[in-house]
């Protein structure tokens, strides 16, 4: 008798181990891969043959069609330089400088993966739209009220997540020399 | 005590076989792939151009909404299929996912020859007859061989501006992914 329940006992604990750790990962990602670069954090081989099956399954769980590495690397951000979670209703400065890219986007996002600008606004900032000084970094605001500038309309008042994809660059790829130590830092400013 | 300690090493080594087999299942039993999710679409053989409005536009979750996005589901147990799009020069990309959303080829515009690109995709089975039916002259085909019977190819089409979406979008409307047409050799 003792002998039976020991064996269901060590079951029991073997399958929350197990299953406890798949749900884990693959709702978050292993915690120590990737290309982390500040707040910002990319998995450059989700989008080729050698995505380990981690990448795999979290994607497949997610339901995204991860980005092909020859086509582009995204980055998601989902709390600013502190560590701070990004909240809607606060204002963030985001500024710094970008690696060579032919195109660079960058848009906010719930964590369920749905957009937050609303139709009829423009649903990203772009290399296309962005303004740039010269001889300054490129600077961002990201509020719920306008603000002069490269600014992008906030919604809402829960977590979001930024997502930046860079399109046909060398960075994360075999070809990427030097990996840069900061892309664009994220300084939250008043709450509303 | 010697058992508890047996106990828990084996209860480890259980539950990382357990994490091991059930982390490899994950994308066959995802019931809400990317695949699953474009379904709904009604893209079974045609290029259809994903919404920009909410509550559609976030069918595939984390799509860069700076793109015009035309998805088309293919099914190559009866036989290879052609895919053809126009990508123009302000950024355009064609990529091909197996079942389970994993890409496994992407073309960009640069690739493009007069702002077009053909890619034929097969089945591993159907490689050597395709080989044998391509004619002796012209452009060689581009043919990728998919790891999965089914799947799906997304066109993504850069918006410079929101006024350029209309265009994007009729030009994204008009990529196709129909059977490719098979020439019979004769005796």
């Amino acid at each position: 008798m003792r002998l039976v329940l020991w064996v269901l006992a060590v079951f029991a604990l073997a399958a929350s181990i197990g299953l406890g750790a798949t749900w884990w990962t693959v709702a978050n990602g292993l915690p120590a891969t990737g290309l982390v670069i500040g707040p910002w954090r990319s998995e450059p081989d989700v989008g080729t043959l050698s995505a380990d099956p981690y990448e795999r399954a979290g994607a497949a769980r997610r339901g995204e069609a991860p980005l092909s590495i020859g086509d582009g690397l995204a980055f998601m951000a989902a709390t600013d330089d502190e560590g701070r979670p990004l909240e809607a209703a606060c204002d963030y400065a985001l500024e710094g400088a970008l690696p060579p890219a032919r195109l660079w986007t960058i848009a906010a996002f719930d964590p369920q993966g749905r957009r937050l600008s609303k139709p009829g606004e423009e649903p990203a900032l772009t290399s296309a739209n962005a303004a740039r000084t010269v001889g300054a970094p490129l600077a961002l605001t990201l509020s719920r009220e306008p603000a002069p500038g490269n600014w992008m309309q906030l919604h809402g008042a829960g977590a979001f997540r930024l997502r930046l994809t860079f399109y046909d660059t060398a960075l994360g790829s075999a070809l990427q020399r030097e990996i840069p130590g900061v892309l664009l830092s994220i300084k939250r400013g008043l709450c509303r | 005590m010697m058992q508890l300690i047996y106990g828990l090493a084996l209860a480890l080594a259980l539950g990382g076989l357990t994490h091991v087999s059930t982390l490899l299942a994950v994308p066959q039993l995802a019931r809400e792939g990317a695949y699953d999710r474009l379904g709904s679409l009604s893209a079974d053989g045609r290029f259809v151009v994903l919404p920009d409005e909410a509550p559609d536009a976030d069918i595939l979750p984390f799509r860069d909404p700076a793109f015009v996005t035309a998805a088309c589901r293919y099914d190559l147990s009866a036989g290879a299929v052609t895919i053809k799009a126009a990508l123009p020069g302000t950024y355009g990309a064609l990529s091909v996912h197996d079942r389970y959303g994993q890409p496994f080829y992407a073309l960009t515009d640069k690739a493009a020859a007069s702002g077009a690109v053909e890619v034929t995709v097969l089945s591993a089975e159907d490689v050597a007859a395709a080989e044998v039916e391509d004619a002796p002259e012209g452009r060689p085909a581009l043919r990728i061989v998919s790891p999965t019977k089914t799947g799906f190819v997304l066109v993504r089409l850069f918006a410079t501006a929101e006024s350029a979406r209309p265009g994007l979008r009729e030009a994204a409307a008009t990529a196709s992914c129909a059977r490719a047409a098979s020439r019979t050799l004769s005796p």
